[in-house]
């Protein structure tokens, strides 16, 4: 107890070196870990398409250290792309960020895979709770017009196979898996096609 | 400056040793993580159906809380390998599904936490109406195989000889031969849901997925 004053008019001795090098470490592992979660969070995939993020080598035995811990964090146990394709995204078409607040529409046309699904997701990466216990809309379950084109409503209210709710409020994020990609798919998925997410109006 | 700057680059050298360690061992850290829920998610069930068959019927919960009761073969098989090398059919997913980050609505898992310290695995799947796939992730996180039934191998469904790395043994006829990078991962089944009319007919098919020791 008496040591700290003492310490501080003392000569730089034994206690002060250990105390100096325990703050070096702790600040340098802060700073270290603080850096790690900056650069998963930094982005949601090395390619882009509108407000969709995906890579190409999720899953795969070459992706970076970088790819595999944003995996492990963001979606464990994806498949690579031979199987699935997945796009996530967290902004709309002009790049607000999804608003729980807001209604959106997500639009446009069979993405060139045998199958694909739009799932909404709270930001912990888990479905969100609703009464209609409705948390996707999928190619098996949307309304497509004479020209293939498909419009969800994503609003915490509504009715019908083309709704998508969403929560009263607070950030959510969605994610489109493109199941058996086709060939346009896989060589460029930063220029295919894909949904659209305009928003419509907020309260 | 001198005494400032030495503090400094310790501070940057083990933040960036922080940073590259933490990066390499997240994966590894989360696979943990999921294996272990899985397993205890299944022990438990597996205790709570054995511990029923003899214990008081009297409180035995309704029909679709009955009907959700893990096999009492299953259960016991869980048992018996702790969890370890058993095809585990998750019930259909829904926002209490919280055991693996990002689950979908739209598919039926059933999963199997392996190692193959006693040696290979035979895991299969039925052929689905809709869609099946297996597909196998090591240790890392790194998705090493992925087949499905939609091509005409796949009208049989889907088998799939899992061996550790190195092991020779020939793979039994019928089954697709791979070697696992690492002695423990996932093995996972993916059932298409395409129509919820659909779920019993596929409920029955998930729980025909197999993970079984080859001896």
């Amino acid at each position: 107890m008496a040591r700290t004053p003492h310490a501080a008019t003392a000569p730089p001795g034994r206690p002060r070196s250990i105390l100096r090098t325990l703050a070096t470490v702790v600040l340098g592992i802060a700073l270290g870990l603080g850096l790690l979660r900056a650069s998963l969070r930094a982005t949601a995939g090395s390619v882009r398409n509108g407000p969709w993020q995906t890579d190409l080598d999720i899953g795969s035995t070459a992706a970076g250290p970088l790819t595999r811990a944003r995996i492990a964090v963001g979606g464990l146990l994806a498949l690579r792309n031979t199987e699935a394709i997945y796009f996530h995204a967290d902004a709309d078409a002009e790049g607000r960020p999804l608003d729980g607040r807001c209604d959106y529409r997500v639009e446009g046309r069979d993405p060139g895979s045998a199958w694909w699904s739009v799932t909404l997701y709270d930001d912990t990466g888990y479905l969100l709770r609703n009464q209609a216990n409705r948390w996707s809309v999928s190619r098996s379950t949307v309304t497509r017009g004479a020209d293939g084109n498909f419009s969800v409503r994503v609003s915490p209210s509504g009715e019908g196979p083309d709704w998508l709710p969403s929560p009263a409020s607070g950030p959510f994020n969605l994610t489109l898996r493109c199941y058996e990609p086709g060939e346009a798919l896989r060589a460029d998925p930063g220029s295919v096609d894909l949904p659209r997410i305009v928003r419509e109006g907020c309260r | 400056m001198r005494s400032l700057l030495r503090p400094l680059v310790a501070v940057l050298a083990i933040a960036a040793a922080t940073w590259l360690v933490a990066l390499h061992a997240l994966p590894l850290f989360l696979m943990r993580i999921a294996t272990s829920r899985i397993r205890s998610g299944a022990l438990a069930e597996a205790r709570a159906a054995t511990g029923a068959n003899g214990g008081a019927t009297g409180s035995t919960p309704s029909g679709a809380s009955a009907d959700r009761r893990m096999d009492p073969g299953l259960a016991a098989r869980v048992l018996e390998r702790d969890g370890w090398n058993v095809a585990l059919p998750a019930p259909p997913t829904t926002s209490d599904s919280r055991t693996i980050v990002r689950p979908s609505p739209d598919l039926l898992y059933a999963a199997c936490v392996y190692d193959l310290a006693a040696g290979p695995l035979i895991v299969r799947a039925p052929h689905a109406p809709t869609y099946v796939s297996l597909s196998a992730f090591a240790e890392n996180t790194d998705n090493f195989f992925a087949a499905n039934d939609r091509g005409p191998e796949g009208a049989d469904g889907l088998a799939l000889f899992l061996v550790p790395a190195g092991d020779a043994t020939p793979a039994p006829a019928g089954t697709t031969r791979v070697e696992s990078p690492s002695l423990r991962g996932i093995v996972l089944a993916r059932f298409r849901v395409d129509h919820p009319d659909r779920l019993p007919e596929l409920v029955a098919l998930q729980r025909r997925v197999t993970c079984d020791p080859v001896r």
